[in-house]
């Protein structure tokens, strides 16, 4: 059996070719099949060819990612910080970071910058939701956003109301128990 | 104990129950495949724009089923490709995968002669509780409910308007992701 080498080259989305440590770039699946199945990336002519998704930018990124993760010994809440400084980029290169590192299948990166994503869309109106991610708007209808009507009775006034103490005026009829999936 | 009856119900597979309401990927043109479905029910793979720009779709999916359930009604006012997306099947299955499914208890209470039946909803721990808004239609009483892919549907029963009872043949659907009904039949 060959000895591993410490360097696989890699060629990104530009065609440009760069030499990578291998135990880094190993971290991505894609990566690590082509160089274990195919034996790909141990010279300059046989590069391993990334996705189309992967710009060098991108693909700078993605090494720092998992150079800081491959690091043994670093506490849980080291990790959950860098994360979060990680993903604290415009929503446009988050996007292009979360495609990126889903065709290398990295899937804690893709999960770290999905969360992200949902992030951003929460709390937000149709309008700034569309303004972010420009969006086309094609809803011929008006469509009037819902306000959900809060109760603020305690669940004890709502069981005395259900029993009819509350006034006599009104029966249970149904329950239903039903899951959101 | 409070003298409530509570029923669980799970339907797993809803051609068991309501055959002629899941048929909107077979060309069929009965009835049923009529108004609710132009509403962008489907969540068409061939629709021009993807979710997100610069995303595969089934990525964009496990972005949007990790949003809290209580935004599903503003992205539903997005464009179609999202409020089909979030009426879909498909966005409870990936809710499901992504660990984000809630249970909720949904009370239907009925004043007496049927008047004024409204819903309550609350999670399972007894929180975030709050009314739906009214049922569309005139006040019914005696119609039948199912919980059909997270949509609850009400179909027929009896309405009473100035004192002369109708029977209904009405069916609507509460989206309980948009937070509101529509006409089915």
């Amino acid at each position: 059996m060959k000895m591993m080498k410490p360097y696989v080259w890699l060629q990104t989305s530009d065609d440009s070719i760069q030499q990578v440590e291998q135990e880094i770039a190993m971290f991505c699946p894609l990566i690590c099949q082509e160089i274990i199945q195919k034996g790909m990336g141990s010279s300059k002519n046989c590069a391993i060819c990334l996705p189309q998704q992967v710009s060098p930018a991108m693909l700078s990124l993605i090494l720092d990612y998992c150079r800081f993760h491959q690091v043994p010994g670093r506490s849980n809440k080291e990790r959950k910080s860098y994360d979060e400084k990680f993903v604290r980029i415009d929503t446009e290169r988050l996007c292009e970071l979360t495609s990126a590192a889903d065709s290398l299948q990295l899937k804690p990166l893709v999960d770290l910058t999905s969360r992200a994503l949902a992030r951003i869309i929460e709390g937000k109106t149709p309008e700034e939701i569309r303004d972010i991610f420009h969006l086309p708007d094609d809803l011929t209808e008006n469509v009037e956003v819902e306000e959900e009507h809060v109760d603020d009775r305690s669940v004890d006034d709502l069981l005395s109301f259900i029993n009819g103490n509350d006034g006599g005026k009104l029966n249970i009829l149904t329950i239903l128990i039903f899951v959101f999936t | 104990m409070p003298g409530f009856v509570a029923e669980k119900k799970r339907y797993t597979d809803p051609n068991m129950c309501f055959p002629n309401l899941d048929n909107h990927d077979k060309p069929t043109p009965t009835k049923s495949n009529r108004c609710v479905r132009s509403e962008a029910v489907d969540d068409d793979e061939d629709c021009s724009s993807p979710i997100l720009p610069g995303l595969p779709d089934d990525v964009s999916k496990h972005c949007l089923a990790l949003v809290p359930r209580s935004n599903f009604p503003s992205m539903g006012g997005v464009n179609k490709r999202w409020r089909g997306f979030i009426q879909s099947k498909e966005f409870i299955t990936v809710r499901k995968l992504a660990g984000m499914d809630e249970e909720w208890l949904y009370i239907l209470t009925a004043g007496s002669k049927g008047k004024g039946s409204h819903w309550e909803v609350m999670d399972c721990l007894g929180h975030n509780r709050r009314s739906l808004p009214s049922m569309p239609g005139p006040a019914k009483a005696g119609f039948g409910v199912v919980v059909l892919n997270g949509k609850l549907l009400v179909m027929a029963g009896c309405s009473s308007v100035d004192g002369t009872a109708s029977v209904s043949e009405e069916v609507y659907q509460y989206d309980s992701c948009l937070n509101r009904y529509a006409f089915v039949l």
